[in-house]
């Protein structure tokens, strides 16, 4: 009965564990994605990343997914 | 003992697992409301008036293949399967074409907080339908049906979508011209020509930051820091204002779309009737239908005066 209690909280643990480690990835590439870079010091690149942010690309689609 | 381990260990992955199970599955709808980092980019657009418009027009443009295509599959299943029961998939692209409907109707001048939640409500549930749609015909459709739907859907994208695309275009082009406008007017400069290229499509983004950067270059170094700084600041407030409103948006948002899927599919007779089609064979206008929605202008409720030439801040 011991040995069983001590299997289950293991899973228990694990799970939460694997919970906790997914949030922070996902964390993490959102904030590469989104946040702008505050350590750029240099003020050409700033304006260059500010350029490239801002272009729309025409050939860009809105993925809602595929019907085949 | 070993069997009470194996049924309390069963049990336990069950009772953990159900609840994902229920929350992302309703009456066998299974609700994408996933918010990603993609989607947060889309919805940073809308923060502009120019870039609400390109961002439903986009929609506007993905929807629409996606319900010419899903024609193509029920009309070719139904030529080459006549005893295929398609009721369920029919009402599945009456569904998608309602809420493609909602989409050209969507005023862009609605308050931005509303239209990213909108933007982001509309562009789900049109996931949520195709994959819906997928789902239902992907077990009639053989190999033959494929290359066939393949070859006419190739077609569809010259013959229909077209105008469509060149709409989005269009509007891509002036978002591109006034922001390339606005980064000249904080440089101090005025370049006609370049906006004018851009409006045309002639110039790319690689020419266009070239030009952009030597007029940057000239500037001295105090002026070269105040511009930075101020770009920085002004990308960063964007960043949190938009995180903000995808905050907003997030709580709630499958029972959002499936509540919007409910009240789509109870409208669909009153909808029926005012398209003077009948079930099973609504599909047999339904091209007639897109083409003629196309060729309306979209956005009749659009902000003109945030074209290029318009001076509205973007």
């Amino acid at each position: 009965m011991k040995t069983g209690l001590i299997i289950i909280g293991l899973i228990l643990v694990t799970m939460l564990l694997l919970g906790c480690t997914q949030d922070t990835i996902t964390n993490e590439l959102d904030e590469k994605e989104d946040t702008p870079d505050t350590n750029l010091t240099n003020e050409t690149e700033v304006f260059e990343q500010e350029i490239n942010t801002n272009w729309v690309n025409e050939n860009e689609v809105i993925d809602v997914g595929s019907v085949i | 003992m070993a069997n009470k381990l194996i049924a309390m260990v069963l049990g336990l992955l069950i009772l953990t697992t159900m609840p994902l199970v229920l929350a992302e599955e309703n009456e066998g709808i299974i609700i994408d409301s996933n918010i990603t980092p993609i989607d947060e980019k889309e919805a940073k657009l809308i923060l502009s008036p120019l870039g609400a418009e390109v961002r439903m027009i986009q929609l506007e443009k993905s929807i629409t293949r996606n319900v010419l295509s899903g024609e193509v599959v029920l009309n070719t299943l139904k030529t080459n399967h006549p005893d295929y029961d398609l009721i369920e998939s029919e009402k599945t692209l009456n569904t998608l074409e309602m809420l493609l409907e909602e989409v050209k109707n969507t005023n862009t001048q609605e308050d931005k907080n509303v239209l990213v939640q909108t933007f982001v409500e509309l562009k789900k549930e049109a996931r949520t339908l195709s994959t819906q749609f997928k789902t239902q015909t992907k077990g009639f459709i053989d190999s033959n049906d494929r290359t066939q739907i393949m070859l006419k859907i190739k077609e569809i994208d010259s013959n229909y979508l077209t105008e469509i695309k060149n709409k989005a275009q269009k509007r891509i082009r002036e978002y591109n011209a006034l922001r390339v406008k606005q980064h000249l007017e904080a440089l101090g400069e005025n370049e006609d020509s370049l906006i004018e290229d851009i409006n045309r499509g002639v110039a790319n983004l690689t020419q266009t930051r070239e030009k952009l950067m030597e007029k940057f270059g000239e500037l001295n170094d105090a002026n070269k820091k105040q511009i930075a700084t101020k770009t920085r600041n002004e990308g960063i407030q964007k960043t949190i204002e938009n995180k903000k409103i995808m905050e907003q948006t997030k709580p709630e948002l499958a029972q959002k779309i499936m509540n919007k899927i409910q009240t789509r599919t109870n409208d669909m007779n009153n909808w029926m009737q005012q398209k003077g089609i009948q079930l099973p064979n609504t599909s047999s206008n339904r091209l007639n239908r897109i083409e003629e929605a196309i060729s309306n202008t979209h956005g009749v409720n659009s902000n003109k005066d945030t074209q290029p030439n318009g001076g509205g801040k973007q």
